[in-house]
């Protein structure tokens, strides 16, 4: 390491550095500026699915999203369709009010009337812009499925306040993906924009203009998109249907799933329904997996798949718990049930070691996340003194957590000692050691 | 609630304790008698060693090289080194369950060149040893790694990794990964320990400067070891460029479960403007807190394993908010960049009730950075893993959208150097407007970070020429 220009020390005013501005650096764009730079997220010409690299590019593709129930564009943007086309009205007439987006304009907001796009009507005019309140539908044409351009509208979009989606579109035939890249592959492979889709694909995920229940089918891509669109951000590997005779019975099928995991011994997870999905979520012991994760997960799934009713399951098992339920379970323990200490002592009370059983029955039921113990005292004594006995009590909860069978690797210790008293506490009630979800 | 977190309160009660008795009767278990000891032994099961030299063979599909065993007709392995238990868990875990949800969603789109990507995840506890026995046993039935904890544990493989022709992304911004007689197989993200202690305190300085009209001084305490003490390093580069004097060197002082209070009475005593921190974030807030108590009233700042948004729910919350200069690597998690929506959306629906931790954001970077290495392998016709380590050569520059600074991965040590950092204010209004801790991505949640200099180069790190490493391990 050495410095390579001679420049002296403290010279940060010198006309010639190469720092960037010092201080905040908001966009000015709102992130749609820049499109062929600062969205590529995934660059490379390999992103075309099982396409050799050779392979033709299409000659342009059109994705459309249907925002017409979205007045305020603060709701779910809802891609409908897409289709190869060679015009750029395919929405003539059925839309009043659009948003394009190639590789050429940025985005520009128009009129869709009689087959033409009106343009030029402001820069960058879904950032920041009142007149969002009109737009039904967002185009983004990606000729050579370069996805710059679906990240254009994805950071469109983003600026304009709207959740992200995935255009819902069928995988293509085995024989035809050689030669027509599924789109999917392209947005997944950007770093796969959003998975709102998972909570639409249950059921009504699109909407039409008329506020039917028909979707609206632009080109030749029509309704049988529905049933191949699997929801991202399920596993892969999990996600199975069944077709079901009768009407599912929710209740009876839930508590078939969770015996079935009890029985698995899966005592981290749970099922419940969103929608018509039946989802699979909890703490995925983080042994097992060095077998694979999705074949754990597709395992872990089977359980449940089989079940009479069961249709869709879609799976969310992943290694941490949740922060939140720890969180707010010890704080109603520090509330309901204080861990405190006699005056300059660091002996836990009969009452404080209960307490303290409680504090690590919420712990093993939240497996995955680590806790600060941390130790405090009232403000009589020097502040390093009182440093020292806050580390000394919560050392002696951790001994007695640890005997309770908590894993001395999920307990962590501080010492706050006098720093942070409860205002509207006694002394006595100071003389406590509080526990907090670890950073 | 039974915690209350404000630094004037803080301030004021050290201000005026009293000493007419110590509630100090018992002598007390000092924090490093009872801190975590070592981690403890991995819980995972070995996987099976494939032994056999994977023969390779032409895959069904035209064009592209497999070994059938890494990558077969319908199956890509990758493998995953993580700390699943040991001292930097908390945020490995976040970092690798957002590998998995990329993972997934990526196999729900089609995977890569047709194929499902299956991840072979393992607990090595921050434990060298464990590291190694695992990479030995994993080496064989994965064709790349795509995160590896620990940057002497990564360093321990470095070698195996060029023999055995697989590639690996450190979590660890050890500087020596651009070094190619070190990192050849590392696939490195962002800059490094050494240039972001330089950006921190030149831009301490610069501020300083600018507001009291002379240079400050500053304390430095880190843990030891390539982390710690290529940022101790980077800091004391940069106050030796600026004249800066460093009232208090507390290099490789700190260790995580260790008692930092004789470095925080060190900090306390120099007086120090401002402390630089490289350690872990619990270390960090018991440093703090000690430093506290010892009647120091000067800045923080760290390296980016040094803190937390987490912390914000501690007691220790409003005084960081308004104390601790933030330094990352990397966008925190909803920074406005243009690549955070894609990442945001898949986020917020694989982990609707997560707190949006920074880490996940980071497990995107890597799934994104493997999964462009492996497309461009399979774009080339060989995903062997000798393959993936060409491909991975002549990917050049990769931008991710913002979040990360364009990594090169191809040139000189000097030049694959990326010098940009980000400098950002923990907002304990901001967290807490979002429900503190109970924040979670399926509202909206973003990082409680405010921007301070979210894209900073200093001209120091900008000027500063790599040859070596900043730190020489064992050095």
């Amino acid at each position: 390491m050495r410095r390579a220009s001679s420049a002296t020390p403290g010279q940060l005013d010198n006309a010639e550095t190469t720092s960037e501005p010092v201080g905040p650096e908001p966009p000015d764009d709102g992130g749609v500026g820049a499109p062929d730079a600062s969205l590529e997220l995934n660059k490379g010409p390999d992103m075309v699915g099982r396409s050799s690299p050779e392979a033709p590019e299409p000659a342009g593709l059109l994705y459309a999203a249907d925002v017409s129930d979205s007045p305020h564009l603060d709701e779910t943007l809802s891609w409908v369709t897409t289709e190869e086309v060679q015009s750029t009205d395919p929405l003539a007439g059925q839309f009043d009010h659009a948003a394009w987006i190639d590789e050429t304009a940025i985005a520009t907001v128009g009129t869709v009337a009689a087959g033409t796009i009106a343009a030029d009507i402001g820069e960058h005019p879904l950032v920041e812009d009142t007149r969002h309140d009109d737009l039904e539908v967002l185009y983004v044409r990606a000729p050579g499925l370069m996805h710059t351009d679906v990240q254009l509208l994805t950071a469109a979009a983003l600026a304009s306040r709207v959740p992200v989606s995935v255009p819902p579109l069928p995988a293509a035939a085995p024989e035809d993906e050689a030669q027509q890249p599924n789109p999917l592959f392209v947005v997944g492979a950007l770093g796969l924009v959003a998975l709102i889709i998972a909570a639409f694909a249950a059921g009504g995920w699109w909407t039409s203009r008329t506020g039917e229940d028909e979707p609206i089918a632009f080109g030749d891509v029509g309704t049988d998109t529905v049933p191949t669109q699997r929801p991202i951000g399920a596993i892969a590997a999990p996600t199975t249907t069944v077709a079901a005779a009768a009407p599912v019975d929710q209740e009876a099928v839930l508590a078939s799933a969770t015996e079935a995991l009890r029985n698995a011994g899966y005592s981290g997870m749970s099922v419940r329904y969103e929608g018509d999905l039946l989802v699979l979520e909890g703490v995925m012991p983080a042994t097992g997996l060095d077998a694979g994760y999705f074949s754990r997960v597709e395992e872990i799934t089977s359980v449940i798949s089989g079940i009479d009713g069961v249709q869709q399951v879609s799976t969310r098992l992943f290694l941490r718990g949740d922060d939140a339920r720890l969180r707010s379970q010890l704080r109603a323990l520090s509330e309901s049930t204080p861990v405190e200490f006699p005056f300059a002592s660091a002996d836990l009370t009969p009452e404080s070691r209960n307490a303290l059983q409680a504090v690590a029955d919420a712990i093993l039921a939240n497996p995955g996340l680590r806790v600060l113990v941390a130790g405090h005292t009232d403000a009589t004594g020097s502040p390093e003194a009182n440093a020292q006995l806050g580390g000394a009590r919560a050392g002696a909860a951790i001994q007695e957590l640890v005997r309770l069978g908590v894993p001395i690797t999920r307990l962590q210790p501080v010492a706050y000692g006098e720093l942070f008293p409860d205002a509207a506490g006694t002394d006595a009630e100071n003389r406590r050691v509080e526990f907090e979800v670890a950073p | 609630m039974k915690r209350l977190a404000l630094l004037i309160l803080a301030v004021g009660l050290l201000a005026t304790a009293c000493s007419d008795g110590d509630d100090t009767g018992q002598a007390g278990t000092t924090l490093a008698s009872t801190a975590t000891t070592s981690p403890t032994t991995t819980t995972t099961t070995p996987a099976t060693t494939t032994t056999a030299a994977p023969a390779e063979s032409a895959d069904e599909e035209p064009g592209i090289l497999t070994d059938g065993v890494t990558v077969t007709n319908d199956t890509i392995y990758v493998g995953i080194l993580a700390d699943l238990s040991g001292p930097f868990s908390g945020n490995v875990i976040d970092l690798v369950d957002s590998q998995l949800a990329f993972w997934a969603a990526k196999n729900a789109a089609g995977g890569i060149a047709g194929r499902q990507v299956e991840l072979l995840v393992v607990d090595t506890a921050y434990d060298l040893g464990q590291h190694q026995l695992l990479y030995g046993n994993m080496v064989n039935q994965v064709v790349m790694f795509s995160h590896s904890t620990g940057s002497p544990h990564t360093a321990s493989i470095a070698d195996d990794l060029v023999r055995d022709q697989r590639l690996a992304i450190p979590v660890g911004w050890y500087s020596g990964w651009s070094d190619p007689g070190l990192g050849a197989n590392l696939l490195e993200l962002g800059s490094n320990y050494c240039i972001e202690a330089t950006n921190a305190v030149s831009f301490l300085s610069e501020t300083h400067q600018q507001q009291f009209g002379e240079l400050p001084t500053i304390a430095i305490a880190t843990d030891a070891g390539d982390y710690g003490q290529d940022s101790a390093a980077g800091a004391k580069f940069a106050a030796a460029q600026l004249g800066v004097d460093i009232a208090f060197d507390g290099e490789a002082t700190l260790a995580f479960g260790g008692d930092p209070s004789a470095t925080a009475a060190a900090i306390a005593a120099s007086g120090a403007d401002y402390t630089w921190v490289a350690t872990d974030p619990i270390t960090a807030a018991e440093l703090v807190s000690q430093s506290l108590s010892s009647g120091y009233r000067g800045g923080w700042s760290g390296a980016t394993p040094s803190f937390s948004p987490r912390l914000l729910d501690t007691a220790l919350g409003d005084y960081l908010s308004q104390a601790w200069l933030v330094s990352v690597f990397f966008a925190p998690a909803g920074a406005d960049v243009p690549g955070m929506s894609e990442v945001y959306a898949v986020l917020a629906e694989s982990f609707p009730d997560r707190f949006p931790s920074d880490g996940l954001v980071r497990g995107y970077l890597e799934f994104s950075l493997t999964a462009q290495v492996l497309e461009r392998a399979a774009a080339l016709g060989d995903l062997t893993p000798a393959g993936v380590v060409d491909a991975s050569k002549q990917i050049g520059d990769v931008d991710f959208g913002g979040i990360s600074p364009t990594n090169l991965y191809t040139g000189d040590f000097n030049t694959s150097v990326a010098r940009q950092t980000g400098l950002y204010r923990a907002s304990k209004a901001l967290f807490e407007s979002q429900g503190g801790l109970g924040a979670v991505l399926g509202d909206g949640a973003v990082s409680a970070f405010e921007p301070v200099a979210p894209a900073y180069v200093s001209e120091v790190a900008a000027n500063m020429a790599f040859d070596e490493p900043c730190y020489v391990f064992g050095s």
